[in-house]
């Protein structure tokens, strides 16, 4: 029961930091031979630099979050029974003729899920695989993501294509 | 038709005119064959995260550039076979994006189109 409300808070609070953007249209025809490598409009760049930032600090702080540090987690953690090196504990902890408290562990939230993203599509993005690597460059479980299975068979996907097409590296996590 | 896009990771110190006959090409390959080109990008040159081995020469850099387009999926073929052959290509990827403009478009704004 607790570890649902610290669900739908963390997936509510995902949803309140997504920056809403108005749709514009992005994609549109070049004439070739005149034409040289011109960016856009340098305003709209920032712009969407600014909610890529955004987007990447979001799901940075939940992979740190699915591992340790949130409220949901700490629950479990303290649960009667789940002793840890470096807890503080009282003499009641240890008091076996009351029953043990189970606090189920919350259940992860996936971020991309949450954000609406395509991992597949985003193959080119290393920063944004980046948060699925550990630094020697190995994929994550799903227990360390968060994912769900669909998400995480993207993301896997989209990994290996960034590998192959020498975007990430095999050995390293480097942006 | 159906959006695709070229990822390719081309030669560093390409003359200028080079690169641009380069893309040019890739291009023409598409709109020969009745395809339609959406986007040129170019990605910047780059350290490449590990050594590639192509055309008989070690590469630690490469110039990066995206090409977006609507074609069949014949002209994709035709495509990989010249790139393959290209010296001023190390490697090159064509992803199948979609196939609805909206979904792609949106995607795309949301996460800047970052590399």
């Amino acid at each position: 029961m607790l570890a649902s409300v610290y669900r739908n808070t963390a997936a509510k609070s995902l949803k309140s930091l997504v920056p809403k953007i108005g749709a514009t249209s992005a994609v549109s025809s070049h004439n070739l031979v005149a034409r040289r490598f011109k960016s856009d409009d340098a305003g709209e760049q920032e712009e969407s630099r600014h909610h890529a930032d955004s987007l990447l600090n979001i799901i940075a702080n939940s992979i740190n979050s699915q591992t340790s540090g949130s409220v949901a987690n700490e629950q479990f953690r303290m649960a009667r029974g789940n002793f840890h090196r470096g807890d503080i504990y009282k003499p009641s902890d240890l008091n076996d003729s009351k029953p043990t408290t189970y606090a189920s562990p919350p259940k992860p939230v996936d971020q991309l899920k949450i954000l609406k993203l395509n991992p597949i599509v985003e193959y080119k993005n290393a920063t944004l695989l980046s948060h699925y690597i550990t630094p020697l460059g190995r994929l994550m479980s799903r227990e360390q993501t968060g994912l769900s299975a669909k998400n995480q068979r993207r993301v896997t996907k989209a990994v290996r294509r960034a590998r192959a097409m020498c975007i990430i590296s095999p050995t390293a996590k480097l942006h | 038709m159906v959006f695709y896009e070229l990822f390719c990771i081309s030669r560093t110190r390409l003359v200028e005119a080079n690169l641009k006959d380069l893309v040019k090409q890739t291009s023409l390959i598409v709109m020969n064959k009745g395809g339609v080109v959406r986007n040129l990008k170019p990605l910047g040159e780059k350290q490449l995260p590990y050594r590639i081995r192509k055309h008989q020469e070690y590469h630690v850099q490469g110039y990066q550039w995206l090409m977006q387009f609507d074609a069949n999926p014949t002209v994709v073929n035709e495509l990989n076979k010249r790139l393959k052959v290209d010296p001023r290509v190390l490697r090159h990827a064509v992803i199948r994006l979609g196939s609805k403009l909206e979904d792609i478009v949106a995607s795309a704004e949301k996460t800047g189109t970052r590399v």
